[in-house]
């Protein structure tokens, strides 16, 4: 109760409200990610109490991940990476006239995973950072094809082409340098091609630039913008409430699922939403919906990849690790105000880390409000006429692309991916699958070649490790189930 | 009347490169200064440019803006930097990277590509294990890798030829090993190494002792060594590598430069500026809070440490198999 | 059995370019180092060939189907490529993409400020806005933008020619 009215006062409650409104605008952006939005607010907290330092980049970083869904719903482009699997089912949904009723689910599963995931890391973070520890490259190797594998779930119509689409992916994610050989492999010479393809910008031209390609390609005035443009643009809560009564168990599925990958200091909310979204369709009853407007579809990954904050913050507060790139700068801010983040925060500034939770507990509830008010602000962008809406929409994504590093180049790639995208729309070649790979690639590569390194080639680690073993088990089950069920039914007939 | 509109725009346009071609600098500086950051927003580097960013704005009177020119290993950075306009408005952050860019041949860039002006950071290599590990200093460590067979030992720290991986190598080559005899597990910078320390999955790792101080005040992990000419007066406790009888000295280090054919004017007046700040307390609390170790070289004398430590480097990379043939 | 002449179709086309990619990859992948020496599966090329190789049977796989199933898929010929320029809305998108080359190309010299403007105005002006219309809204997402990323975002946009002129 102390650690509530501590934080209920002036001086935190308007840094930290204007820093999630700044969230909603960063994570809203395409090309600018959460990351970035705590990136800005730090250079702020040098200036402030400890506390109130950390109840901004708290707030950003939960406004801003929500904030990437509502491109994501309205648009079709992910405002940051996190929101790639929210494109999925919400974009189709919008596409049906019930956006609204997308981003209103959205809202609300992101604050109900946001919540879960504080709550986790308030209870039992000290085991579950234990346990994170005991992940090396063999699970993370395991846990990266779990990730790749839900490619094959996803995928609609041809298996074959959504294999070509993961393996577009995949080879586009070896270019670069080499991390075990520093070998700078495809890159042709140019630095830019050195430092590997970063798919964002890839999300944005694929998804994004490609639908206001064919949107422009299209005789008549449908698709893209009108669908938002006609539906009433408020945020729809009317049936939100049985919607999430039905969904329980797998509101509470994707919340664990997003806090526990949210833990591991080598995955990110990315990764925990598309590993949401796939169990998801694995654990339905009506996985053939999945990928056309399904609720269940929208809500795991926004569940997911918010209650993922709340664990990267776990590794973070028990062993100074960072859980991802938000934590890792968060770390640095911690140490400006003199705490040295690990175990002995918990004894050293027990009281301050009480204050952590509580505002990230009530964090959530600005989010519901906040992300509200984000929302119409964001809808108001549709009352343009259609030309206009397209103009917008691709030069932000242009300028997002650019800010990501400064770089002509990523405006490039998004220019190129936008076409390779309409292209492998108009042939069915799935594009989520293709993000996968490109996401995923590095993390297989990396695990499998650096974890034979460190064996000298053997493979049996990956294999008698229990947590290793528990995957490799987890991943026959996931592609036996089917096959076997009807074995069975099969038999009993 | 769709033409006129036109013709309208271009107009204007040639009127504005006109107008630009007539402006020529007296005074320095007039406008907005940028500093190329070559590694990613909010990370260490970026954060100690974007202090001594504002810093340089309130000293000369115009914006300074940090921009994070990401990629290929710092190559980017440093490249777009070095090949920035001459005019004394492109400053680049240098950091140890660019001494072995080259060498890697990741790009054509050495320290000989830019006006030297201040450095104000260097942090020295620390030889970190577990503190349930039985050596108490580097000798022990070292005789027992010399008596173990090959690939018993793992070590970590951060990408390879990182400054916190060829520290290493120099020391067992300094020692009499071969580099090859120990596994290198690369990693993404210092953070997942210690991770991998913490979880038992790797035995020795180099980073910068501040990034570890957590876990080391815990009592989860003990410093053996640090690699700097003398031990440090924010933990006197840890012995440099030197004490112990192998001389080696390495880490990593930051500080500033602009291209080659810079005005002089330009030069002297950045120089100054930013040795004053590196002068005010308001510098050395920040980089104390923050775990940076201050060391500053101002001018020429940077540039001959730059230059010394790239040529030191060669052999180290040809015995590492990193040298691009 | 009558032979059917051989068609080209889409899910042919995809099988070429599978193939394509993966003679690219195959032909560079020799030059790499060569993984540490008992393990040769560590090796910077290992993952590449190995991706290649799927890609070869995807590929292999797409000819074979296509041609199996060449009644479901219209061929691919030069009526197809006449048709990629005869509707107008299929001209805007080239243009469209046209457009955005030039605004790479011009970006770092013109600066953020001119080429922002005049993208957006050639973009407006091409999907059928007026001109006032265009102008307005060119001018205003310019100064959104500007405002946004500049300012509030502390992004800074190149300022190209027009540095000269203290912007």
């Amino acid at each position: 109760m102390d650690a509530i009215l501590s934080v209920l006062r002036v001086e935190i409650l308007i840094p930290w409200l204007l820093a999630m409104v700044l969230g909603i605008f960063v994570g809203a952006m395409p090309g600018l990610t959460a990351t970035m939005a705590v990136a800005l607010i730090v250079p702020l907290t040098f200036h402030t109490p400890p506390i109130v330092g950390l109840a901004m980049i708290l707030g950003v970083s939960f406004t801003a991940i929500f904030a990437g869904d509502i491109p994501a719903t309205f648009l079709r482009v992910p405002g940051t990476p996190a929101s790639g699997a929210a494109v999925l089912d919400g974009y189709e949904m919008n596409k049906q006239g019930k956006g609204p009723l997308a981003i209103a689910l959205d809202l609300t599963c992101s604050t109900l995973g946001g919540t879960i995931g504080v709550l986790i890391l308030i209870t039992i973070s000290p085991i579950l950072a234990s346990f994170a520890l005991q992940f090396t490259h063999f699970e993370y190797f395991w846990l990266a094809l779990l990730g790749l594998s839900m490619s094959a779930v996803i995928t609609k119509g041809s298996t074959m082409k959504g294999l070509i689409s993961m393996t577009g992916g995949l080879i586009l994610s070896t270019i670069g340098l080499d991390i075990s050989t520093g070998y700078p492999r495809f890159s042709f010479g140019s630095t830019y091609l050195m430092s590997g393809i970063n798919f964002i910008p890839v999300m944005i031209g694929l998804f994004g630039i490609s639908e206001v390609l064919r949107s422009i390609s299209l005789t008549s005035h449908d698709q893209l913008g009108d669908a938002a443009i006609v539906s009433n643009v408020k945020a729809d809560f009317r049936s939100v409430g049985s919607i999430m009564g039905r969904n329980k168990r797998l509101i509470l599925q994707s919340s664990v699922i997003g806090t526990l990958i949210g833990a591991l200091p080598g995955a990110g909310a990315d990764i925990a939403a598309w590993v949401a979204y796939g169990m998801a369709k694995k654990t339905s009853k009506t996985p053939e919906k999945f990928g056309t407007g399904s609720e269940e579809g929208v809500i795991a990954p926004t569940t997911a990849n918010n209650a993922a904050l709340g664990g990267t913050w776990i590794p973070a507060l028990v062993f100074g690790i960072p859980g991802d790139s938000i934590t890792a700068i968060v770390l640095g801010a911690m140490m400006m105000y003199g705490l040295k983040p690990g175990p002995l925060v918990f004894q050293g500034s027990r009281d301050l880390v009480n204050q952590i939770f509580t505002v990230a507990v009530i964090s959530q509830f600005f989010l519901l409000i906040l992300g509200y008010l984000g929302i119409r602000a964001f809808t108001w962008f549709f009352k343009f006429p259609r030309n206009v809406v397209l103009a917008g929409i691709t030069i932000f994504s242009i300028i997002g692309a650019y800010a990501l590093r400064s770089s002509v180049f990523d405006v490039g790639l998004v220019l190129v991916f936008g076409i390779l995208g309409y292209l492998m729309e108009r042939v069915t070649i799935p594009l989520p699958p293709f993000i996968l790979g490109l996401i995923l690639g590095p993390m297989i590569e990396e695990n499998l070649r650096i974890g034979l390194v460190k064996t000298s080639g053997n493979f049996w680690p990956f294999f008698n490790r229990p947590i290793s073993a528990f995957f490799a088990i987890l991943l026959v089950l996931i592609f036996l189930y089917e096959p076997v069920k009807l074995l069975i039914q099969k038999k009993r007939k | 009347m769709k033409r006129s509109f036109l013709v309208c725009l271009v107009l204007t346009l040639t009127a504005g490169i006109l107008f630009a071609g007539g402006a020529k600098e007296a005074k320095y500086p007039t406008k907005p200064i940028t500093i190329i950051c070559p590694w990613a927003a909010g990370g260490g580097t970026d954060r100690t440019a974007r202090f001594v960013a504002e810093q340089l704005s309130k000293k000369l009177g115009v914006p300074v803006n940090v921009v994070n020119k990401t990629g290929g290993s710092g190559a980017v950075g440093h490249g777009e930097g070095a090949a920035a306009a001459p005019d004394g408005y492109t400053i680049t952050n240098l950091t140890f990277e660019i001494n072995v860019l080259k060498y890697l041949g990741y790009a054509d860039l050495t320290p000989e590509n830019y006006i030297p002006l201040i450095q104000f950071n260097e942090d020295a290599a620390a030889v970190i294990v577990s503190a349930k590990s039985p050596y108490k200093n580097v000798k022990e460590l070292l005789d027992d890798i010399k008596a173990k067979p090959e690939g018993t030992f793992k070590f970590s720290g951060s990408t390879i030829a990182s400054a916190w991986d060829l520290p290493r190598i120099q020391m067992l080559m300094t020692y009499g090993i071969d580099p090859q005899k120990v596994k290198y597990i690369p990693t993404q910078g210092a953070a997942p190494a210690i991770t991998e320390l913490l979880g038992g999955h790797v035995d020795v790792i180099t980073c910068s002792y501040p990034e570890a101080a957590g876990q080391i005040a815990a009592g989860a992990l003990k410093a053996l060594a640090i690699m700097a000419d003398e031990r440090n007066p924010n933990f006197p406790d840890v012995p440099t590598l030197k004490e112990q009888g192998v001389n080696v000295v390495g880490g990593t280090w930051r500080g500033f430069g602009v291209p080659l054919k810079t005005p002089e004017l330009a030069v002297n007046t950045l120089r100054k500026a930013l040795k004053e700040i590196t002068d005010t307390q308001e510098f050395k609390d920040f980089m104390n809070k923050a775990g940076f170790g201050i060391k500053v070289r101002v001018g020429q004398e940077f540039g001959d440490f730059m230059i010394n430590q790239y040529k030191a480097l060669k052999p180290v990379m040809e015995t590492a198999g990193y040298l691009k043939k | 059995m009558t032979k059917k002449p051989f068609r080209l179709n889409q899910e042919h086309v995809i099988g070429l370019v599978c193939l394509a990619v993966s003679a690219i990859i195959l032909s560079i992948t020799p030059t790499f180092p060569k993984g540490k020496a008992n393990i040769g599966l560590t090796g910077p090329a290992f993952f590449p060939d190995l991706l290649a190789f799927v890609f070869i049977l995807c590929g292999v796989y797409q000819l074979w189907y296509g041609t199996k199933n060449a009644p479901s898929y219209s061929p691919i010929t030069l009526d197809t490529f006449r048709n990629l320029f005869k509707k107008k809305e299929t001209r805007t998108a080239y243009l469209i993409i046209l457009f955005m080359v030039g605004f790479i190309l011009l970006f770092d010299a013109l600066g953020f400020l001119l080429t922002t403007f005049l993208f957006l105005l050639l973009f407006l002006l091409r999907l059928g806005a007026s001109r006032w219309q265009s102008l307005f809204y060119a001018l205003f997402f310019t100064t959104i933008i500007y405002f946004l990323f500049g300012w509030l975002f502390t992004i800074s946009l190149p300022s190209g020619i027009l540095a000269y002129v203290g912007l």
